[in-house]
């Protein structure tokens, strides 16, 4: 097989759409409760009384020119009534709904991805690089044909290219790999000494001071280790042979960073991605012996109750 | 075609999303920052990059009508539970962003100050606000390789005060 021909068979040949399918459902249920987190913070962040008024956020960033570079492009005008903002959720709670069940898939993710924009250039300050990710991932799987299995849209065959699911993944490569090669240039990286500031930042760490031990090499060791696993993680994500080890190892990186600091949703998307690395095979393999263990179990139960009822009668 | 402007993207994602290398990278990093901020497709992945070595909190001080006065203050994530941290993780970005944006952070005291005032249902007569500082303090191993030497004071200096009638 020469190079052209596996290029053509990596990014663009027709497999089943089960393992996006799978994907679909998760990031639907994720921007669901985005949305929903954000609702519960809407006073703070995105009503006319919230830290963030529009007016302040202009000042901010802009000073006094108007309109700046800084400043994204604001789908409504600062003069919306707080109304309206209630109503833009509700839309992307339901649209998010619809992209989880695959209804009208493509309409939902254009759907969420207008909500998403409003919202947040609403509240351009507070949102981090995970937030702006979700964008990506909605243009990406408005074109991996996610909707042609486990969805309300279904028809014909599941099968779909490869071309929109390799964009997820190529993506995160990116990310690992963009990551840790501007840590490699810093020297609080070099030295070790990363780490020990994130773990003791009022902003980001979890971890209370008690549980932190002053153990000499430890942090140095933490932050050396997290930017080669980011790096290899980049790697890994590039080259299919490998991907059996990539998914265990982003999974917990990202689990790990979770239990430790703060930083809102941003996990989520990215161990949603490594699922992305997961053959459609598994799934399928997964399914059927989830539902035989569901058909054990279930004709147990039926010969416990009818085990129940004949000694009842007798 | 389709093909060939997929590989083509591709690479142009590779090229604004991984550190400069070369002047061209550069260029069209700078050629495609405006968009990406506008329209908030950011392809910038430098997070943690440079930790902080200093604690940043808002704090302010709430004068009520009836004349008590109370506090607020930056929920701190390591002393609440892991839901409340989930929620009131957005300060923390709050926070880091008032910092890069240097002294038009004050522009975030009068939004502060209306927010406290809506918190306590408009019962404040006058809102000031503080920014404190503190530095992380090094243990040994890590003081020895920073190269600037590290002060260890508390600071809190007003920010502003905002009157309501």
């Amino acid at each position: 097989m020469n190079v052209k021909s596996k290029i053509e068979d990596h990014f663009f040949s027709n497999r089943s759409a089960v393992t996006m399918a799978v994907f679909r459902i998760l990031f639907g249920i994720f921007c669901l409760i985005w949305t929903f987190t954000l609702l519960l913070q809407s006073e703070k962040w995105l009503l006319r009384n919230s830290v963030l008024s529009p007016e302040i956020m202009r000042q901010w960033l802009c000073g006094s020119s108007f309109p700046c570079a800084a400043e994204p492009y604001a789908l409504l005008p600062p003069s919306t009534p707080d109304v309206v903002y209630f109503v833009v959720l509700f839309l992307c709670l339901v649209f998010s709904g619809f992209l989880t069940v695959g209804w009208m898939t493509r309409l939902s993710i254009v759907g969420v991805f207008v909500g998403f924009q409003i919202l947040q250039s609403r509240a351009f300050l507070v949102m981090y690089g995970g937030d702006f990710l979700i964008f990506w991932i909605l243009i990406y799987l408005f074109f991996s044909g996610s909707e042609k299995a486990l969805s309300l849209d279904a028809r014909g065959p599941a099968l779909t290219s490869l071309a929109g699911r390799r964009l997820i993944q190529m993506q995160f490569a990116i990310i690992y790999l963009s990551t840790s090669l501007w840590k490699l240039q810093m020297p609080d990286w070099h030295n070790g000494a990363a780490l020990y500031y994130v773990f003791h930042s009022v902003t980001y760490a979890k971890i209370p001071d008690w549980v932190q031990f002053r153990i000499p090499g430890l942090y140095a060791a933490l932050s050396w280790s997290t930017m080669a696993l980011e790096g290899a993680l980049g790697l890994l994500f590039l080259f299919p042979r490998l991907w059996w080890a990539a998914i265990p190892l982003s999974i917990l990186l990202h689990l790990s960073i979770e239990f430790t600091m703060t930083i809102t949703l941003w996990h989520w998307p990215m161990i949603l991605c490594a699922l992305t690395l997961v053959p459609n095979y598994r799934w399928l393999r997964w399914y059927l012996h989830l539902r035989a263990q569901w058909q054990e179990g279930s004709h147990l139960v039926r010969r416990h109750l009818s085990n129940v009822s004949r000694a009842s009668v007798r | 075609m389709f093909r060939g402007a997929y590989l083509l993207f591709l690479a142009f994602l590779f090229l604004i999303g991984t550190p400069p290398i070369c002047t061209l990278q550069e260029d069209l990093i700078r050629a495609t920052s405006t968009f990406q901020r506008r329209s908030l497709l950011f392809q910038n992945w430098n997070m943690f990059v440079r930790p902080s070595p200093v604690n940043a909190y808002y704090s302010a001080t709430i004068e009520h009508h009836d004349g008590h006065v109370s506090n607020w203050r930056t929920p701190d994530p390591a002393q609440t539970t892991y839901w409340n941290s989930f929620l009131e993780g957005r300060f923390g970005k709050m926070i880091e962003t008032s910092f890069a944006l240097g002294p038009a952070r004050n522009v975030l005291v009068a939004g502060l100050a209306k927010y406290l005032n809506t918190q306590t249902d408009g019962s404040a007569r006058a809102v000031r606000v503080f920014l404190e500082l503190s530095t992380i303090e090094p243990f040994a191993e890590i003081a020895s390789h920073r190269d600037q030497t590290l002060s260890y004071k508390l600071t809190r200096e007003s920010i502003g005060l905002v009157n309501f009638q």
